[in-house]
C-alpha cells in the first residue's frame, strides 16, 4: 500500500516537473496544489496559494490516514525564498493543524476507533523553485490529542463482568514526526 | 551590512534545521475515564421501632482491574481518582447514621485500609448516600490493579421502617503518562 503511494506520488511528481519547467515566475498570485504523506497526517492532498509573496504560503488539505478522513491547514515560511528567489534549494517552517475522523481499522467495526487532531511544528527542506515544482522533506514535533470510541466493545470482548468504561484519551508531545511530498504552483 | 529582514530570514532558517533534528521522543498522557460497575450489596430488613439497630455489614469484591492494567501496560506514574462511590437503596436511606468502607485485596498481606466513609447531616437524596473517599491516589492505583473486597459496615440509631434492597455503584478514572526518550 505504501509502495503504491509513493509511486504515484512520484509519478505525478515527474509530470508535474515537466509540465512545468518553464512556468513564469512573475505572477503576483500563485495557486496550485500538493500532495504528500507522513505521520500523523497519512496522505494528503492539498490546495495551496502563495498570496503575492513566494517566501510565505498556506495550504488547505484532505487527508486519509487508512481509518478516516481528515482535514488539514498548514502555514509555511521560506525564508530562502525571500533571501534568493530562484536558489532552488530552501529551508521551511511549517506549522499545520490537523483532524481526522473517528475510525476504525477496516472490517473490524466491532473495534474500538480513534480519531485526533494534531499540531505539526516543522521544519523542513524544500527542493525545487518556490515558485514551482518543488519536493518538500519536513520533520519535527507534534502535539498529539487522540481520543477512542466504543472503547467498551474491548472490555465486553475479554468478558468484562458488568464493568462499564469510558472512551481513554491520549494527549502529548511525540517526535520527530514527518511529512514528504510535493507542491505545484504556477 | 545585512537588514532586518535578512536576519529574520536567517534566524528562520536556523529555527527550521533545529525543527528538522528534533530529538526523538515521547511524552504523552494517557487518561482513561469511568471505569464503573454496579454490585447489589444486600437487603437490610424492616426493623421494630423499639429495636436498637445492631451495625450491619456487607463485604463485596469490585474488579475494575483489567481496565485499570491496561492504562498500567503503556503508562508509567499512574493516578487515580474514583470519582463515584453512592449506595442507593430500594427505599429510602434516611435511617443510616454513618457507613465506614474498608477495603482490603485478595492477597492475605496488606490489612484492610479506610477506604471511604458516609455521615447523614441530614441533606442530600432520599434514596442514595455519596461516600466521601479517603483513600489516597498511591494507594487506591495499587488497591484497583487488583481485584478488591470493600467492606460496608453500617450504622444506624433505629433500622429502616421497610425491606430495603442495598446496591452500590463505583467509577474510577485512571491517568498515567508514558515518557521515551530515543
Amino acid at each position: 500500500m505504501v509502495r503504491k503511494v509513493c509511486s504515484a506520488l512520484l509519478m505525478t511528481a515527474i509530470i508535474c516537473a515537466t509540465s512545468y519547467a518553464s512556468a513564469e515566475e512573475d505572477h503576483k498570485f500563485r495557486a496550485g496544489f500538493g500532495m504528500d504523506i507522513g505521520v500523523p497526517s497519512g496522505a494528503a492532498v492539498s490546495f495551496v496559494v502563495h498570496p503575492k509573496v513566494d517566501w510565505a504560503s498556506v495550504s488547505l488539505g484532505m487527508t486519509y490516514n487508512a481509518l478516516a478522513l481528515g482535514g488539514r491547514v498548514s502555514l509555511k515560511l521560506d525564508p530562502i525564498a525571500y533571501l534568493a528567489p530562484r536558489f532552488p534549494i530552501g529551508l521551511i517552517l511549517d506549522e499545520q493543524g490537523g483532524i481526522t475522523g473517528q475510525g476504525t481499522i477496516p472490517g473490524h467495526s466491532d473495534l474500538p476507533s480513534i480519531g485526533y487532531t494534531y499540531l505539526n511544528l516543522y521544519g523542513g527542506l524544500r527542493f525545487g523553485k518556490p515558485n514551482n515544482f518543488h519536493w518538500l522533506l519536513e520533520a519535527g514535533p507534534t502535539y498529539i490529542n487522540a481520543t477512542s470510541g466504543n472503547f467498551q466493545a474491548t472490555v465486553n470482548n475479554n468478558g468484562g463482568q458488568g464493568v462499564t468504561v469510558g472512551n481513554p484519551s491520549v494527549s502529548g508531545w511525540i517526535a520527530p514526526t514527518f511529512v514528504t511530498g510535493f507542491e505545484v504552483v504556477w | 551590512m545585512i537588514n532586518m529582514k535578512k536576519q529574520f530570514a536567517i534566524l528562520f532558517s536556523i529555527a527550521a534545521l533545529l525543527s528538522l533534528v528534533s530529538f526523538g521522543c515521547a511524552n504523552v498522557t494517557v487518561d482513561a475515564p469511568d471505569i464503573c460497575t454496579s454490585q447489589d450489596l444486600g437487603v437490610v430488613p424492616a426493623a421494630e421501632v423499639s429495636t436498637p439497630f445492631e451495625p450491619v455489614m456487607f463485604e463485596h469484591n469490585f474488579d475494575l482491574s483489567e481496565a485499570v492494567s491496561k492504562v498500567g501496560d503503556v503508562a508509567d506514574d499512574m493516578t487515580a481518582t474514583v470519582t463515584v462511590l453512592k449506595v442507593s437503596g430500594t427505599t429510602s436511606l434516611r435511617w443510616i447514621d454513618h457507613i465506614t468502607v474498608e477495603a482490603h485485596d485478595n492477597s492475605s498481606v496488606p490489612s484492610p485500609k479506610m477506604f471511604a466513609s458516609y455521615q447523614n447531616d441530614g441533606t442530600g437524596d432520599d434514596f442514595t448516600v455519596t461516600l466521601k473517599i479517603l483513600m489516597n491516589s498511591s494507594d487506591l492505583v495499587q488497591y484497583l490493579r487488583r481485584p478488591l473486597v470493600l467492606s460496608f459496615e453500617i450504622f444506624a440509631t433505629t433500622g429502616p421502617s421497610s425491606f430495603n434492597r442495598l446496591s452500590v455503584d463505583i467509577c474510577a478514572d485512571v491517568q498515567g503518562t508514558f515518557n521515551k526518550s530515543l
